[in-house]
């Protein structure tokens, strides 16, 4: 279903950096971002399994307000797993705004492609993929 | 599906913009324990509002429209206004499939926009009102 309530109005956020990590934390100090073990690449041993992981995202040509989305789905059936809500809100459209997004360990059914989605506004920015392949013993 | 089961902070940048700028909350959806057969059918969404090419040179500016439909294991994904079609085995492969098609298509038709015939300066036009050079 297509929602086209606002979105010809706000500028359409662009999505620079889609990393998917052990985990993500941000500098209290400084505010960088420290990502730990960047992957693309998961091997387990029987399935389903679940594995905590933690998603940086980067946009930029955002202002204003957005109901964000982030859709965890098995490529392979398209089903969706997983998904996290929220608001975001950028003042400055030139600038950069990045996210982390700390998920609980997410199911992952069987071998092959899982993506992320952001979605902002019911608009489609991008993905961000991961391969699951069965560790042979 | 299962209500909302635990509640993630997201940070934006500082500096720039507020640190406060997202707060998501997660839900894990209900999954059947015995899912995943190759063949199974694959869920494809009716519609989908597209704002991005997947090309750093270009800037989606107004949501393209993409209608999927199902051939068998195949999905196509079409871009309603540019009549431009992609293909592949998941819905995410036909997306970046037309996404690239889109690039090739602007871009050509850039390159050659003195010797664009009618239908392709139609084309042209519609394109220019959706996607604009970075």
């Amino acid at each position: 279903m297509v929602e086209e309530d606002s979105v010809e109005s706000k500028p359409i956020p662009f999505l620079i950096a889609a990393l998917v990590c052990d985990a993500a934390v941000s500098d209290p100090s400084t505010g960088k971002k420290n990502l730990i073990g960047i992957f693309d690449r998961i091997k387990a041993i029987k399935f389903p399994v679940k594995r905590q992981m933690s998603l940086y995202l980067k946009v930029t040509d955002a202002e204003g307000d957005y109901d964000t989305e982030v859709r965890y789905i098995q490529m392979s059936t398209g089903k969706l797993l997983a998904k996290a809500k929220g608001k975001l809100h950028a003042t400055d459209k030139h600038s950069s705004l990045d996210l982390l997004i700390d998920f609980p360990p997410l199911l992952i059914p069987e071998e092959g492609r899982y993506e992320f989605q952001l979605w902002a506004n019911s608009v489609f920015l991008g993905t961000t993929s991961i391969d699951v392949v069965q560790q042979r013993q | 599906m299962t209500p909302a089961t635990e509640i993630k902070q997201m940070s934006g940048a500082p500096a720039i913009q507020s640190p406060e700028a997202v707060s998501m909350k997660f839900q894990e959806l209900h999954v059947p324990r015995n899912l995943g057969t190759l063949d199974q059918p694959v869920v494809v969404p009716g519609e989908v509002l597209l704002g991005s090419v997947r090309d750093g040179r270009l800037r989606v500016y107004s949501p393209i429209r993409v209608k999927f439909t199902q051939e068998g294991q195949h999905v196509i994904a079409e871009a309603v206004e540019l009549n431009e079609f992609g293909f592949g085995n998941s819905v995410s492969e036909a997306l970046t499939d037309l996404q690239h098609a889109i690039v090739e298509l602007y871009l050509t038709l850039d390159k050659e926009q003195e010797r664009l015939g009618s239908d392709l300066q139609d084309v042209w036009e519609k394109l220019q009102k959706l996607i604009r050079v970075r």
